[in-house]
C-alpha cells in the first residue's frame, strides 16, 4: 500500500477510535488518546518526517475536536512525533520492550509539554494539578494500550519488513 | 548490520521539516485567537466535530447495553433475595430485566429533566448527550439538537440538578457544549445564603472549585450556590452546586472552597438548553 495513504488512514482510524471509543474507555476521568498512539506508531514505523507531519496533522484533528484553543496540540505532537521518529531510526533494536517505553516516554512528553502550553495560555488547569490526576494515570494508560495497538498498527504500516510476531515487529 | 544502515539513513531527519512544523503550529495558534466565529478554523471545527457525530452516536449505542447491564447488577446489589431468585433464570430475562431498569432510570432522568423545565421562565428543548469528553484535560460534550432545533452559541445548558455548562459551537444537527467542570469554564455564582458573589471553575483534583471569595465571608459547607447573572453569561438564579469544604491558608487573602455539583455531570444523559436567553458571552479558552 502507498506510504501516504496508509498513514492517512492510520490518522483517519485513530479520529474515528477518539470520537467513538475513547469516551467510553474513560477511566476516573482519563480520556485515552488514539490520535496519540496513532502518531507514535507512525512515528516509529515511518521515520522523523512522517512522525512529524503526521503528529501536526492529528494534533489538529484533536485540538478540533475539543472546545479549546486550536493549535497546543498539533505542536506537541509535531515535535512528539519528529523526535520518536528520530529516535527509532537511531536506537530501534529487536523486541517489544523499545517501543513501548518509547510510547511511555512519548506520552510523558506529550502530557507534560501538553499541559504545561495550556497552563501559559490560560486555557487550561494549573499546571501542578494535573499531574498525578492525568499525567501519571495517562502515561499508565497509553503504555497499556500500546501493548495492543502497536503490533497491530504497525504490521499494518511496516511493509518494507514483514512480520510474523510482535518479538518481531521492531 | 544491513539494517542498522537503513534505519540510520531513515533516521536521517530534516530538522527544517520540523521547524516548518513548529511554525505552522504557531500560526494556526494565533489565527485561532485573532479570527471571529466566521473564520477558517472555527469552520473547520464544526465540520470534524459533524463528522464525528455518527462515529459519537455509534459509540454511545455499542456502550448503551453495557451500561445497562450495569444498572442491572448495580440494582441486585440492593435486594440480595432478588439476585438469588434471579440468578436461576436465563440470559434472556437477563437482559429483558436490564432492558427494562434502563427504561425506568430513564424515565426517572426525563420526568426529573421536565418537573425543573416547568420551573424555568425561559424556553427550554430537551437533548440527548452523543458524545462525552474526548481529552483528560478539556470536559466538553456533544448534544443532538443544533441551529435546525432552536439551538444559539452560548445557550446556558442545565440538568434536573441544576447549571451543566454552555453551548460554545453549534451545527445544525448538534451542538458542543463546555462543562462547567472544564478549567476554561467560570461561573459567576452567588452564595444564596449570604449572597456573597465568587467565581466558581472547573478543576482536575476537585470537581468545582469557588474563587474569590474572602476568608472573612467565606460560606459554610452546605451552602448552595447560584448563578448570579453577572457578566451575561448565565441567567441569574440557577443552581452550581453546594460546598463540600472551606479552608482559610494562612497567608491567603481568599478561603480555598471545594463545591460539588448537584448533577452527576459524568454519567448524566439528556439536559435541558435554555434557548430564549440571547446570551452572547462565552467564556474565555474557546477563542472568542
Amino acid at each position: 500500500m502507498n506510504k501516504t495513504l496508509s498513514v492517512a488512514l492510520a490518522l483517519l482510524g485513530g479520529y474515528v477510535l477518539q470520537v467513538s471509543l475513547a469516551p467510553q474507555l474513560a477511566v476516573f476521568g482519563v480520556v485515552p488518546n488514539f490520535m496519540f498512539l496513532v502518531v507514535v506508531t507512525i512515528a516509529l514505523t515511518q521515520g522523523p518526517v512522517s512522525g512529524g507531519v503526521a503528529g501536526f496533522v492529528g494534533g489538529l484533528v484533536f485540538d478540533l475536536l475539543n472546545a479549546g484553543v486550536v493549535g497546543p496540540f498539533a505542536l506537541v505532537l509535531a515535535v512528539v512525533g519528529y523526535v520518536a521518529g528520530a529516535l527509532n531510526a537511531n536506537l530501534f533494536a529487536e523486541g517489544w520492550l523499545l517501543p513501548v517505553t518509547v510510547v511511555a516516554v512519548a506520552s510523558l512528553a506529550t502530557e507534560v509539554s501538553y499541559g504545561l502550553i495550556l497552563a501559559v495560555l490560560g486555557t487550561g488547569p494549573q499546571f501542578w494539578d494535573g499531574l498525578l490526576t492525568v499525567v501519571v494515570p495517562s502515561v499508565i494508560y497509553h503504555t497499556a494500550l500500546a501493548v495492543i495497538l502497536y503490533p497491530l498498527l504497525a504490521r499494518l504500516l511496516r511493509t518494507e519488513r514483514p512480520m510474523k510476531s510482535f518479538r518481531r515487529l521492531a | 548490520m544491513k539494517r542498522l544502515e537503513i534505519d540510520t539513513r531513515r533516521g536521517a531527519g530534516r530538522p527544517l521539516v520540523l521547524a516548518v512544523l513548529i511554525v505552522a503550529a504557531l500560526i494556526v495558534t494565533t489565527v485561532w485567537y485573532r479570527e471571529g466565529d466566521d473564520g477558517p478554523l472555527h469552520a473547520a471545527r464544526r465540520v470534524v466535530v459533524a463528522v464525528g457525530q455518527p462515529f459519537e452516536t455509534a459509540g454511545t449505542w455499542i456502550a448503551t447495553p453495557f451500561r445497562g447491564f450495569g444498572n442491572w447488577v448495580g440494582s441486585l446489589g440492593v435486594n440480595s433475595a432478588d439476585y438469588a431468585s434471579l440468578k436461576d433464570q436465563n440470559q434472556q430475562l437477563k437482559e429483558r430485566l436490564a432492558a427494562l431498569e434502563e427504561a425506568k432510570l430513564e424515565n426517572d432522568r426525563i420526568r426529573a429533566l421536565v418537573d425543573f423545565a416547568k420551573a424555568q421562565d425561559v424556553p427550554t428543548i430537551g437533548a440527548r448527550i452523543i458524545g462525552r469528553p474526548t481529552d483528560s484535560r478539556q470536559r466538553s460534550i456533544v448534544i443532538d439538537r443544533g441551529t435546525s432545533s432552536g439551538v444559539q452559541k452560548g445557550d446556558t445548558v442545565v440538568a434536573a440538578g441544576g447549571l451543566v455548562g454552555q453551548v460554545v459551537e453549534v451545527t445544525p444537527f448538534d451542538a458542543q457544549v463546555r462543562l462547567i467542570t472544564d478549567s476554561a469554564s467560570g461561573v459567576a455564582v452567588l452564595v444564596q445564603r449570604t449572597r456573597v458573589n465568587g467565581i466558581v471553575r472547573g478543576a482536575l483534583e476537585a470537581p468545582l472549585e469557588l474563587d474569590f471569595v474572602q476568608t472573612q465571608v467565606a460560606p459554610v459547607v452546605g451552602d448552595v450556590l447560584v448563578t448570579s447573572g453577572l457578566g451575561g453569561t448565565y441567567p441569574k438564579g440557577i443552581v452550581v452546586g453546594e460546598v463540600t469544604a472551606v479552608s482559610a491558608p494562612e497567608a491567603g487573602l481568599y478561603a480555598a472552597i471545594t463545591v460539588a455539583s448537584r448533577v452527576d455531570i459524568d454519567r448524566i444523559e439528556e439536559v435541558l438548553v435554555m434557548t430564549g436567553q440571547n446570551s452572547s458571552t462565552i467564556l474565555p479558552g474557546g477563542g472568542e
